[in-house]
């Protein structure tokens, strides 16, 4: 019986587990300040509200943008948005957000006839092919040359890390990096980077 | 009562299976190439009933696969990946306890099939394939960087593992003679299996990050390829093939505008089927009150399996060349299998130091000779080993890469023809040519961009 005992005492033993709490964003450093609960390790609604509202601040308050008018809007098309995370996510979240702002804003405008990998809306395109239909009236057709090009594109990319803690739990570190390209001069007018980190259980994986 | 004693029997019956039947059934599914509608019905019907999801997913989801029907399998691997995260990794602490205990006590066969790490790394490879051949290449990033980060989890997860088993085991002085004097014995069975499989010192699984840097490459992502080929060069560096994909992958990412340099097809070979598993018996002694009495011990083993072809002729127009054998996956299964052993092992000396005790304590105290009798029965029957595998994976897999120059023709080793095309020569071009034996046809898997 005794080895009955330790058998049971040595499967209980296998199985003593720590619990583990709910994930918290933190500072992201050694110091692992506390900044309030997190929904999941992965990313979340908030997570593209906080960083798209940081972007656009950034953006507006940058030098290069702050002195444009309202009568001198320019013109934005959004460019490659990459997700090399590993969490299935639309990017449209984070960038829907910052475009709204930006045309809120009055000094950006965005246009749905260019786009990375296809026009956003691709009803500038098909009326134009209406073009010597009889049946629509041609003086309400789009004329030649009316499409605006855009004067810079709006890309990025969002990373992820996943850093081991000396706790035994995973910090997730999420980097989303946007850039603003003059697509006149190639040159990037903007870019920043935001990052969000969460620490949680390392049971399993983040997404 | 009759009630009871009907449970009881069906339960220990589910207990004392290998699962060896299921094994054999998904088998002959997926060499039938049937892509039999009703057969995904059920099977999704089981699935959708939390009926085994791991085991009967991942069987199902590469028959789907096979079938090229690749949103199917996909959404079939989402839902292993979801019992993955919430039937093993997350499960609370009463569920996991109760699990290992009825597996300990009865065997690994009460319980759903939870898998292996290189199986989770797969899982995430073909659903990242599936997706390039649906041609969404954004989702298939998601999945090699799954693949990835996996990799990475379990290569943690191997180094702690085993040392805490022996640690937990070595604190009792009659476990160290129960248990350690009997894993050597052991231990001597499995010598030869593994001088036959040189298991891999690491468990990094290099296909995984070759596939995965083939993608970051056809995506157009040639920095991230390239960093991600370094970790492939750095293992297989004394092997041409690598070597000459190596300098290829670097070129491209110090390019001023590589997407305009010449395309490459890509040739991956997956080769064959890795090891099944089996079981065998042994007789052991084990020390109650000072008496040394003997049991039965009940362990799986793995079976090495025959490659397809040895290799294939491709045929670009104006060469012809063989793909080079490069990563061995029956050493990625023996690796795990061997890490896992020792935990294994220990589970089976205890249910048997389990089941032994109590046939003697019933023996003592029985008097009619009937529950004496129900508790060899028990014994026997339940003393079997869990053969659930995801039998499906290739032995080895082998790849070549050339020049598009618009054209391939791809032979087996006796020059029968399996595919020959014309390609277009402003893409990146991947062809995975799956064989699981010469006699069954192959598939082909062409993905370009």
């Amino acid at each position: 019986m005794k080895n009955l005992f330790l058998a049971a005492s040595y499967i209980f033993l296998v199985f003593f587990l720590v619990a583990c709490g709910s994930p918290i964003y933190t500072d992201g450093y050694a110091s692992q300040k506390k900044q309030g609960d997190a929904l999941t390790l992965g990313l979340d609604r908030e997570d593209f509200e906080k960083t798209a509202q940081k972007m656009i601040e950034s953006m507006l308050k940058d030098p290069a943008f702050a002195n444009i008018s309202q009568g001198q809007r320019k013109v934005i098309a959004i460019g490659k948005i990459i997700n090399d995370t590993p969490q299935r996510i639309d990017t449209n979240k984070l960038i829907s957000k910052i475009t709204i702002a930006l045309r809120k804003s009055g000094k950006f405008i965005l246009t749905t006839a260019v786009a990375a990998g296809g026009a956003q809306d691709d009803m500038s395109e098909a009326v134009r092919e209406l073009r010597n239909n009889e049946e629509f009236n041609q003086n309400t057709i789009s004329k030649k040359g009316t499409l605006v090009a855009p004067d810079f594109s709006l890309s990025g990319k969002i990373r992820q890390d996943t850093v081991k803690l000396k706790n035994g739990d995973i910090q997730a570190e999420y980097f989303f990096h946007l850039t603003l390209t003059d697509l006149n001069s190639g040159l990037a007018y903007w870019e920043d980077e935001k990052t969000i980190d969460k620490t949680g259980t390392s049971k399993s994986v983040t997404w | 009562m009759y009630q009871i004693i009907l449970f009881f029997f069906i339960f220990i019956l589910n207990a004392c299976s290998t699962h060896q039947d299921q094994n054999l059934f998904y088998e002959k599914e997926l060499f039938s190439k049937k892509c039999d509608q009703d057969f995904f019905k059920k099977q999704l019907q089981a699935i959708n009933k939390n009926d085994d999801i791991i085991f009967k997913g991942l069987n199902t989801a590469y028959i789907a696969r096979d079938c090229k029907d690749f949103n199917l399998s996909n959404t079939i691997f989402d839902q292993v990946e979801n019992s993955y995260k919430y039937d093993v990794d997350l499960q609370n602490i009463t569920h996991k306890s109760v699990d290992f205990i009825s597996s300990t006590l009865i065997n690994d066969g009460i319980n759903d099939y939870q898998g292996a790490w290189y199986e989770r790394t797969m899982v995430n490879v073909y659903k990242g394939l599936n997706f390039m051949s649906l041609k969404d290449f954004s989702n298939a990033r998601v999945e090699f960087n799954r693949a990835l980060a996996r990799q990475e989890i379990a290569k943690e997860y191997f180094a702690s593992q085993i040392q805490q088993m022996r640690k937990k085991a070595e604190k009792e002085e009659n476990f160290k003679q129960n248990i350690d004097q009997n894993l050597k014995i052991i231990a001597r069975q499995y010598s030869n299996l593994f001088k036959e499989f040189h298991a891999q010192k690491n468990y990094t699984n290099a296909y995984v990050t070759y596939i995965s840097s083939v993608f970051f490459f056809m995506d157009h992502d040639y920095q991230k390829a390239s960093d991600l080929f370094k970790e492939v060069y750095a293992a297989y560096n004394n092997d041409k093939e690598i070597q000459k994909e190596f300098e290829m992958f670097d070129r491209y990412s110090k390019a001023l505008n590589p997407q305009k340099l010449k395309k490459h097809i890509f040739i991956i070979y997956e080769n064959g089927l890795s090891p099944r598993l089996d079981e065998f018996s042994l007789t052991l002694p084990f020390i109650f009150d000072q008496h040394i009495v003997t049991a039965s011990v009940t362990l799986p083993t793995l079976k090495k399996r025959k490659e397809s072809f040895a290799y294939l002729n491709i045929f670009d127009g104006k060469n012809m060349n063989q793909t080079v054998k490069i990563f061995d996956f029956d050493e990625v299964v023996a690796s795990e299998f061997k890490e896992e052993l020792n935990a294994k092992i220990i589970k089976s000396l205890i249910s048997s130091l389990f089941k032994t005790s109590l046939n003697m304590a019933v023996a003592k105290n029985d008097q009619s000779g009937i529950l004496t009798f129900a508790t060899d029965i028990f014994t026997t029957v339940t003393t079997r080993s869990d053969l659930r595998i995801w039998n499906f994976l290739p032995k080895n897999i082998q790849i070549l890469m050339i020049n598009n120059d618009g054209f391939i023709k791809i032979q087996d080793e006796n020059n029968n023809l399996i595919y020959s095309n014309s390609l277009d020569q402003n893409k990146d071009i991947l062809i995975l040519v799956r064989s699981f034996n010469p006699l069954i046809s192959s598939e082909i898997y062409k993905i370009e961009n």
